[in-house]
């Protein structure tokens, strides 16, 4: 048996050439709208509970603090690291040490005279630094800032302490 | 031999109509989880910006707490919502005139044909008159 053969029709083409073009726009749209986001605003750090947890501590810690001393246990104050001389709860003096110099990798040391007393690290963070800010009363601030991978402004927090009797 | 035959019209057209639905749904779905992000991460920058304002107008000293064009702290952060605007408005309450109200304000989307911006956040602090230093 001979099969009869035959190609489509020009009209069958036009059709079917405009409907994957419509597919195409849409999804071309899509991709963009994506993209134009992705570089536009930065990572949402702050849905993320251990980026969270370093910005609540640090500001719990900057409110209980009295000074900020300029080196400690072989550490020394500088953007990626914060040291932070506080009053705690239970009355006594501590030192607290952010160390913010690995990447990816936050590290909050807790002294009490000497003695390293806990470790508490996080991980999957953004790049953290710190800074200060001041009121025209003299008032300083802590300023922590984190920035994404593309270099986007994503934390911008300042903590004062409180006043200590 | 086995007998052979396409789909009649009626059935391709109610499988596009179904596949049409499914697809425009889809869509429709994604770009609005488009949107919801974008207005998320909005709002946690505008937020952030109206947090750190306030920490400022906490510890203003009360003489010195009156309205203010932009806000004093650097709204650096909210770059990816240019162009924006950021006002202090500061109002004293009508029951007593030892109390302010500071509201610290960010207006951002703009809308080029009814010249406003289509969002806003709002903050309000009170702020009172101790009678003495700034307690703060």
């Amino acid at each position: 048996m001979v099969r009869r053969q035959r190609g489509f029709t020009l009209v069958e083409m036009l059709v079917t050439v405009a409907i994957f073009g419509v597919f195409v726009v849409i999804i071309g749209t899509l991709t963009y709208n994506m993209y134009y986001v992705q570089q536009k605003w930065p990572i949402n750090y702050m849905s993320h509970p251990e980026v969270g947890g370093v910005v609540a501590r640090v500001r719990r810690d900057v409110l209980d603090s009295l000074h900020y001393p300029g080196e400690f246990e072989g550490f020394l104050q500088t953007p990626k690291t914060l040291i932070i001389y506080v009053v705690g709860q239970d009355g006594y003096a501590k030192t607290i040490i952010y160390d913010f110099r690995r990447t990816g990798e936050v590290r909050r040391l807790e002294y009490k005279s000497k003695e390293l007393e806990s470790t508490w690290i996080g991980r999957a963070m953004p790049t953290f630094e710190v800074g200060d800010f001041e009121l025209d009363s003299g008032q300083v601030a802590v300023r922590l800032m984190a920035k994404d991978t593309g270099g986007k402004v994503a934390i911008d927090q300042i903590f004062f302490p409180r006043s200590h009797p | 031999m086995r007998p052979q035959r396409g789909f009649s019209l009626p059935e391709v057209l109610v499988a596009l109509v179904i596949l049409a639905i499914v697809i425009t749904t889809t869509i429709a779905m994604f770009a609005r989880r488009q949107q919801y992000l974008r207005e998320s991460s909005e709002t946690i920058l505008v937020w952030q910006a109206i947090w750190n304002e306030a920490e400022i107008w906490r510890r203003v000293e009360w003489t010195d707490i009156k309205s203010q064009p932009a806000f004093s702290s650097d709204t650096s952060i909210l770059t990816p919502l240019n162009p924006f605007t950021t006002k202090v408005e500061v109002a004293s309450s009508s029951d007593d005139p030892n109390v302010k109200n500071v509201t610290l304000t960010v207006l951002w989307d703009y809308d080029e044909q009814n010249k406003s911006y289509r969002r806003n956040a709002h903050l309000s602090v009170l702020r009172s008159d101790t009678g003495g230093s700034n307690l703060w």
